[in-house]
């Protein structure tokens, strides 16, 4: 299996040991070693539910920082529109976006009219497709990982398409044209709210080229944009962009746009486990779109956000109502957008290995692995550094532990130990011990 | 039952309960976690869970409760689903699509659209069916792992 990116990690110097992000872990990616936290690489699906419970604050997402801009000549600012519903209805979109020029970008572009064109080609897609259905959204980083890991069988019915900030990407290659400097020297820098866009930087899942240079955590930019905005003198007419861009992080708002039937929406890693798990067993059969969220709310829910979800939603609905659900965009700027919008590469796939490439051996750590769990309290305690006594006695069997890393086993086999010293310390020489003792 | 395979490498008991709809598709995750882990490939796999959750809803449907007995011998696969129920009266009739003797609560349910059965035999190579009206049903799938 190739080792692919990882776009959070845990600062172990940080780390308590709590266990609170391996209790969260909705793909049983934790562990805790020597008191510190550790990630399963080929668990994990990058969607930060680990972030958002850290009260040490030692998971850390790979987003950069404000030094990423001095890389380049020409910096764009590419705002997830989340970033919009962050800030008291007084601060519009155009503050936003005057604000991140005041931050040092030489530009912000609006990715709601990103958002925009995605939809319009998305919807063509979805009417003139024939993959295997239900079609799923591969807006979300997160959900794509956990497909190519838990569910290869479902690789078909990923939609061959980017995410709308691939629009973003292309943009910026017609920048460096305009400004008649190299591409390199362009660094488009996504505000994010999830950790997973840095895979869209240094690991792109469906272009040979990376659309994206970088990203900045909302929560890093958060304060400093609020002075920002704040200081602004006099407003550009920077967005020009409709609900719909605002639309997009939130689960099933732009579904009733895309005129497709029996279309759903699903948020947070386990509801999205679950629908997966109906798909792969031929239980789903009347549903034509998935659009899956790994972060529960959608991307307003991100991890990386600031602002409570739930308010973040009703100001992103009300931006909604007063931009207006009509598309804002003329039938040439999708035609030539279409092009960037569609996936160029095969998506690999990184399945779950058994635990052994060969069969009987498998089938004897199954069995093991069974005795192991029937054997133990089956309390999910998490003692061990194992999220539940069933991923325990898989480390066991996996060679990632002792069964006596279990405090119950460890208890039972003290027992034992003290037993059968008792029964030596009462046995007595043979000189004076009594016949029949 | 005729043919007696080699010696299974591993065998497990699965219980399901009739009637209950919300833990139907149990069983089929279970056995596909475990094809998963003793690396079967992934068609395999897909055919087995459908088959077995078919199964599993036929017992949650119609029967009061049925034990799953998953075997894995080198070249085969089988599961056997051994209900309690109310059995099949004519098994060549419950074979064809779109057949079903379900209750009208349970066609508003969105099951009973007489597809079990026969998407079971599509997803297996070898089904066995036989049943006593008023005692149960017993389903025996096999897949043949190697080729």
């Amino acid at each position: 299996m190739s080792k692919y990116y990882h776009s959070i990690e845990v600062e172990t110097d940080k780390c308590t040991g709590c266990m609170q992000c391996m209790r969260a872990c909705p793909t049983e990616a934790m562990r805790i070693r020597e008191g510190k936290a550790l990630i399963l690489e080929d668990r994990c699906i990058d969607c930060g539910d680990c972030i958002r419970v850290c009260p040490a604050r030692a998971v850390r997402s790979m987003t950069g920082s404000f030094e990423d801009l001095t890389r380049f000549k020409y910096t764009i600012a590419i705002p997830s529109p989340v970033l919009y519903s962050q800030y008291g209805m007084g601060i519009t979109p155009n503050h936003i976006l005057n604000g991140l020029k005041g931050l040092g970008f030489n530009e912000a572009y609006d990715v709601g009219k990103a958002c925009e064109i995605y939809s319009a080609v998305l919807k063509e897609h979805l009417h003139s497709y024939s993959q295997n259905k239900p079609y799923i959204s591969t807006v979300c980083l997160a959900v794509v990982r956990l497909i190519q890991i838990n569910f290869p069988d479902l690789m078909g019915n990923l939609l061959s398409m980017e995410a709308p900030s691939a629009i973003a990407g292309a943009y910026k290659m017609a920048k460096a044209k305009i400004l008649g400097i190299s591409p390199q020297d362009v660094g488009a820098i996504f505000i994010t709210p999830c950790p997973a866009k840095m895979i869209a930087v240094n690991h792109p899942i469906f272009k040979s080229d990376p659309t994206l240079d970088g990203a900045i955590a909302i929560s890093d930019i958060y304060g400093v944009l609020f002075s920002a905005v704040r200081k602004i003198k006099s407003l550009e007419p920077l967005h020009d962009s409709g609900g719909f861009g605002v639309a997009t992080g939130i689960p099933g708002a732009c579904i009733a746009g895309l005129e497709i039937e029996n279309a759903i929406a699903v948020d947070g890693v386990k509801n999205v486990i679950n629908i997966l798990e109906d798909v792969e067993r031929g239980k789903i059969t009347n549903v034509n779109y998935l659009e899956l969220w790994a972060c529960p709310g959608g991307c307003v829910g991100g991890p990386l956000a600031v602002d409570n979800r739930f308010l973040a939603k009703i100001k992103a609905m009300k931006l909604i109502q007063q931009m207006g659900r009509n598309l804002n965009i003329n039938l040439a700027e999708v035609e030539r957008m279409r092009a960037h919008l569609s996936c160029d590469v095969e998506l690999s796939t990184y399945p779950m290995q058994p635990l052994s490439t060969d069969a009987r051996e498998a089938i004897r750590k199954v069995k093991e692995r069974e005795s192991i769990l029937e054997s133990l309290p089956r309390i999910n305690c998490g003692a061990c550094g194992a999220p539940n006594c069933k991923s325990f006695a898989e480390d066991v069997v996996q060679g990632r532990g002792e069964v006596t890393d279990c405090v119950f086993k460890l208890k039972e086999a003290t027992m034992e130990s003290l037993r059968r010293g008792l029964e030596i310390a009462q046995k007595a020489p043979l000189s004076i011990r009594k016949r029949g003792a | 039952m005729q043919e007696k395979p080699a010696e299974p490498l591993l065998e497990q008991e699965f219980a399901v309960q009739g009637g209950d709809f919300i833990h139907a598709g149990e069983v089929s995750s279970r056995i596909k976690a475990i094809l998963k882990d003793i690396g079967m490939s992934h068609d395999i796999i897909r055919r087995v869970a459908i088959a077995t959750y078919e199964a599993e809803m036929n017992v949650v449907c119609y029967a009061r409760q049925a034990a799953f007995h998953l075997a894995i011998t080198p070249d085969r696969l089988m599961v056997i689903a051994d209900d309690e129920g109310q059995g099949i009266p004519d098994i060549e009739l419950a074979m064809q699509e779109g057949y079903s003797t379900s209750s009208r609560e349970i066609k508003e349910m969105g099951f009973g659209a007489g597809l079990g059965l026969p998407n079971i035999k599509k997803n297996t190579d070898e089904l066995r069916i036989s049943s006593v009206v008023g005692k149960g049903t017993r389903l025996e799938m096999v897949i043949f792992t190697r080729k």
